[in-house]
Order: structure tokens, then C-alpha cells, then sequence
């Protein structure tokens, strides 16, 4: 278990100008950044500057509560089954799970720790062309498609 | 709803209508070219053309290493539950790319191009041989079966990574491996290696067929030897089942490619969501295939006459469906090949995801190197109607074998259910 670490991987052409994150960006391979931020705590404003507009927002806590794109209660999942982007666009989806679980992208291959009832902005830049499933570990469940267009 | 497929989770994107119409222009041309009078004789159907030179190339003892350590990896899975080992859930395991990916897609694949090597890599007949089963060869009963036995497997193959939830889990996916060994093992000593393989390893027709295709063959010394493309395939022997197997394997890819089209889901509604649901839609789809393809042999074997029977023409034209099972197969599976393919690379340093880093590649992420769809669109349109093409060239050249002169006529049938397979590709394809 990657104890609230949030490894992000992303292929990103569009957004990766060297910012704070850049210590992280020679790992793996040139056209990957790789953003590691700490998770929220619930309560806390924690995402980080240096994962700007390249990454997960990670979850955050403001006065305006967030809307909720994707709702995961008892297994059930509720939302639309697929979101649409053009490529080179920015991925924007708040999830929100009743349990404590780990949600993955799969290609862009994003893993995150969903806390149960802390709502989450999935958030990235999709610069690779294709349909990409999200699902949740737990049961495998699919949350919904990312339909990138281009 | 469940995530198709062992691997991956990636899919294409739908085939934009310009280029749809391209292609299926291109079949129309293309179909009446090749059916014009380029073609009036048969020329492919006295088989393998070999110039008598052969080339040897040492690569057994290498190939059959390579399988029989895949087949342990893959088995291997079912040992880390067993002591309580941890699996790391980002990393995946060898299993899934090496039986969806390498096994399933890139053995057949090459096979087309550069023959039948899977006699080499089998690990079940490298594995009966280590330990001495199966010696006494026993033709009788498994020769009346011919193909039914591993069409049926097939089946259940293509069910496990299409329809069941549990395709893309290591430790179920050695298990069935295990399962599937210990099948093999006990109808190889039952009724030889040989005749086992043939009847219930169904790997074995599978890459036996496809690379029928391929120009090279080997001798009877496994010597490589250049025959010609094509030209096995029409020479393939007729054993009982063989038009099942190969409607097996178009509708299989069918079934796959279908269930992520919007219009498949428009027509199924909620079956989609279930597994016993998927399950019933890839029998439903399996039977149409089946049904299409022997009404086109029946409708074919009264235009010629009536002497012939629709089972008899169904199984001389088996054949001519193969390129297209593989044109389909190609088109629906190349991108998950060459991205989720580089899994192995990864893979091959955490074999077992316990967080190993044997090679230092273990963090290795997939890269997607083609950036826009165009041209995976027009790869995939081009294998939908190339395949087309060499069944529609092959069904032509055995029909004025068969036939005689009235080829064309008795083939009205084939060439309505041939373009109507192409159509269903497209369709496909276009989601």
C-alpha cells in the first residue's frame, strides 16, 4: 500500500513546463512527469502548487462544496458512463466514494486513494487519444469511461 | 459493469465515417477487380510451391525454454495467495500479457508472416515429452471429433477473457492455466501426444490455421522452406468441425469488438451488464456467425447444382474464412498489442507484482508513441478489407476448382456473406 502517496504518471506534452515539480520530471522516461503530491487530509487545503494545472487536483476541502460529478454508494455507481474531452484538453471529474478505495485510470495509469465521503477532483491533461476506463479496486467496479477525441 | 478483456482497459476510438467510406468503397472496387478477369482459373489450389532450397534455423531448444517458462509463470500466480504474499496494486503481473497478449495475439500474429513456430513453443508438448506421456499415438476416436473438441475450448478461452470478470486476476488466470495443463496431459496420455494436442489443445489448430498463411512452411525435417503465401491454407485438412472453428474465431472477435459499439449496446440493452447476460450474447453471436456462414454454403450448394451437400460446402470454403477471422482479430487487437504489450517489459522485472525490481524495468509505463487516431483508423480499416479481399481471392479460386466455369455463379452466396462479414467489421469498427 502507498500510504496516501499519489503517484501520478502522465504522459503530458500540453502542460509540462518546468515548475516546481521538476525535481520529480527525469524520472521513468523523457515524456513522463511524474507529480508526487501528498494526499489530503480531510480539512485540510492541501494540494500542492507544483501540481498546477499538469495533475490531480487532489481533494479539497472549500466553502463552495464542489458538485459531484460521479457518486460510488454501495457498489452502485452514479453518474454519466462516459466523459467526453478533446485531446489536449483537461480531464475535470469530481468523484466521491462511501468507502475508502483506490481508483485508477487505466493507459494514463493514475492511481489514487479515494477516502470514503471526502469528494476528489480527478483532473489531468489527456494528450493520449482513445477510450480509457476508471475503475475502483474494490470489486472492480467501473466508475466510467474517459473518451478522448482527437 | 465489468471491465472486458484480461488487459488493458483501453479502447479505440470509433472509425470516423470518412474514413468508413473509404473502405467500404475500397471492398466494392476491390471485390470486382479480383473477381473480374484477372482470375479465371484456379491458382492456388494445388498447395505448397517449395523451389526445393530449406534453411535451417536453430531456434527449438530456445522456443520451447521461452513457452514452458511462460506456462510456469502464468501458473506460478497461484502461489502468492497460497503463503500470504501481498500483491503491490499498481504493479500488474506477468500473467495477463503473457496469456492475453503474447499467447492469444502476438503468437497467431507472427504466425501469418513467419510460419508455424507454436509446434516449438507448445510448453504442453514440451512438458509431455519431459516427463514421457503420451508415446502411443491413438487416431480413432479423437480423428471423428477432428475440430469440435477445440472449438468448444475456444470458446470457453474467449468466454474467460471476453465475458467472465475474473479474466484479468493473476491468481484465476493460473489456475485455469493449471486446469487447463492437467487437461492436456491426461488426453495426451489417453490418446497420444500428437492426436491430443491436435484435438483438445485448441492453440494448436488455431496457430496451424493462421499460419497457413504465412509463405513459409517447414519440411518434414523442420528445415524452413519457402511455399508461397496462401497456399497451405488451401490444402488445410478437412477434419469434422473445421467451419466451426473457423466461425469461432470471427465471431469470438466479433462479439469482443461489437460489445463496445454503441448500437450493439442500443439493441442488447442491460444484457451487456451481467455475466450470465455477456454470456448469452457471445453464443447469440456465435450462432448468427454460424448460421450466416451455412446458409451461404447452403444457398452456394444448390446453385451448383445440388450434387453437393451444404455440410460438404461448408467445409471445402472453411478456409477462405480465416484470413478474415485474423483481419478482424488484427484490427480489433493491434494497439492493445504494441501499448498494452509493452507490459512485459515491465512485467518481466515483478512477475508475481510482490514489488520486486529484478531488471530495474519494473516501473516502466506504456507508451502510447501513436498520438492520433488517424492512423490506427486506417490500419484497422486496412486489415477489415484486406482480409476481405484474400477470402473473397480464396473462396473465388476454390469455387472455379470446385465448380468449373459456373464458379461465379455458385458464388453468389459467398460473396453476399463476405461482404456482409466486411460489413460487420466496419460496423465494428465504427462503434
Amino acid at each position: 500500500m502507498r500510504n496516501g502517496v499519489i503517484v501520478l504518471l502522465l504522459g503530458i506534452t500540453a502542460a509540462c513546463g518546468g515548475d516546481g515539480s521538476s525535481a520529480a520530471t527525469t524520472a521513468l522516461e523523457p515524456t513522463t512527469t511524474t507529480t508526487t503530491s501528498t494526499a489530503a487530509e480531510p480539512g485540510t487545503a492541501s494540494s500542492p502548487a507544483t501540481t498546477a494545472t499538469s495533475s490531480i487536483t487532489g481533494s479539497v476541502t472549500s466553502t463552495i462544496p464542489p458538485v459531484i460529478d460521479v457518486e460510488l454508494s454501495n457498489g452502485e455507481v452514479t453518474g454519466p458512463e462516459v466523459f467526453e474531452v478533446a485531446l489536449g484538453d483537461r480531464v475535470d471529474v469530481w468523484v466521491v466514494s462511501d468507502i475508502d478505495d483506490e481508483m485508477h485510470v487505466h493507459g494514463y495509469d493514475i492511481f489514487v486513494d479515494l477516502e470514503a465521503g471526502v469528494p476528489f477532483n480527478l483532473g489531468f491533461v489527456a494528450d493520449v487519444p482513445g477510450i480509457f476506463a476508471v475503475e475502483v479496486h474494490t470489486g472492480d467496479t467501473r466508475l466510467f469511461d474517459i473518451e478522448v477525441a482527437g | 459493469m465489468i471491465i472486458a478483456h484480461g488487459i488493458g482497459g483501453r479502447a479505440d476510438l470509433p472509425v470516423s465515417l470518412l474514413v468508413l467510406l473509404v473502405g467500404a468503397v475500397a471492398v466494392v472496387v476491390i471485390t470486382f477487380v479480383a473477381l473480374g478477369s484477372l482470375w479465371t482459373r484456379p491458382r492456388l489450389q494445388e498447395g505448397p510451391r517449395t523451389d526445393g532450397r530449406s534453411w535451417t534455423v536453430p531456434v527449438r531448444a530456445g522456443l520451447a525454454t521461452l513457452g514452458f517458462l511462460g506456462l510456469l509463470l502464468v501458473i506460478g500466480q497461484v502461489v502468492p495467495p497460497m503463503v500470504g504474499a501481498e500483491r503491490v496494486a499498481t504493479r500488474a503481473t506477468i500473467a495477463p500479457v503473457t496469456v492475453w497478449v503474447v499467447f492469444w495475439l502476438v503468437v497467431p500474429f507472427a504466425s501469418a508472416v513467419i510460419g508455424n513456430w507454436y509446434t516449438d513453443l507448445n510448453p504442453w508438448r514440451t512438458l509431455a515429452g519431459a516427463v514421457g506421456i503420451g508415446r502411443m499415438e491413438r487416431v480413432g476416436l479423437p480423428t471423428r471429433f477432428g475440430l469440435w473438441p477445440a472449438s468448444l475450448l475456444f470458446v470457453v478461452f474467449a468466454w474467460f477473457e471476453l465475458v467472465s470478470p475474473r479474466s484479468g486476476d493473476p491468481t484465476s488466470l493460473g489456475a485455469a492455466a493449471l486446469g487447463y495443463t492437467v487437461l492436456l496431459l491426461v488426453a495426451m496420455a489417453l490418446v497420444g501426444r500428437e492426436t491430443g494436442l491436435a484435438t483438445f489443445d485448441f492453440f494448436t489448430p488455431y496457430n496451424r490455421l493462421i499460419s497457413a498463411i504465412s509463405p513459409l512452411g517447414r519440411d518434414d525435417r523442420g528445415r524452413v522452406v519457402w511455399r508461397g503465401w496462401l497456399r497451405a491454407l488451401t490444402v488445410i485438412p478437412e477434419r469434422p468441425g473445421l467451419w466451426m472453428f473457423a466461425v469461432v474465431m470471427i465471431a469470438t472477435v466479433s462479439f469482443d469488438g461489437a460489445a463496445g459499439a454503441d448500437w450493439f449496446r442500443a439493441i442488447t440493452g442491460t444484457l451487456g451488464d451481467s455475466t450470465l447476460g455477456r454470456t448469452f450474447l457471445l453464443l447469440a453471436v456465435i450462432i448468427v456467425v454460424a448460421l450466416a456462414y451455412y446458409t451461404a454454403c447452403a444457398v452456394a450448394a444448390s446453385l451448383s447444382g445440388g450434387s453437393w451437400s451444404a455440410a460438404h460446402v461448408a467445409q471445402r470454403f472453411a478456409h477462405t474464412l480465416v484470413p478474415i477471422a485474423l483481419a478482424y482479430a488484427v484490427s480489433h487487437y493491434f494497439t492493445l498489442v504494441i501499448f498494452e504489450g509493452q507490459q512485459l517489459f515491465a512485467a518481466v522485472s515483478d512477475p508475481f507484482g510482490l514489488g520486486w525490481d529484478l531488471f530495474g524495468t519494473a516501473d516502466f509505463r506504456v507508451r502510447f508513441f501513436v498520438r492520433t487516431s488517424t492512423p490506427i483508423w486506417l490500419a484497422q480499416v486496412t486489415f477489415i478489407v484486406g482480409g476481405h479481399l484474400v477470402g473473397i481471392v480464396l473462396a473465388h479460386d476454390r469455387s472455379l476448382q470446385d465448380f468449373g466455369r459456373d464458379a461465379l455463379r455458385s458464388q453468389y452466396a459467398m460473396l453476399v456473406l463476405m461482404i456482409a462479414l466486411t460489413s460487420l467489421g466496419l460496423l465494428i469498427l465504427s462503434g
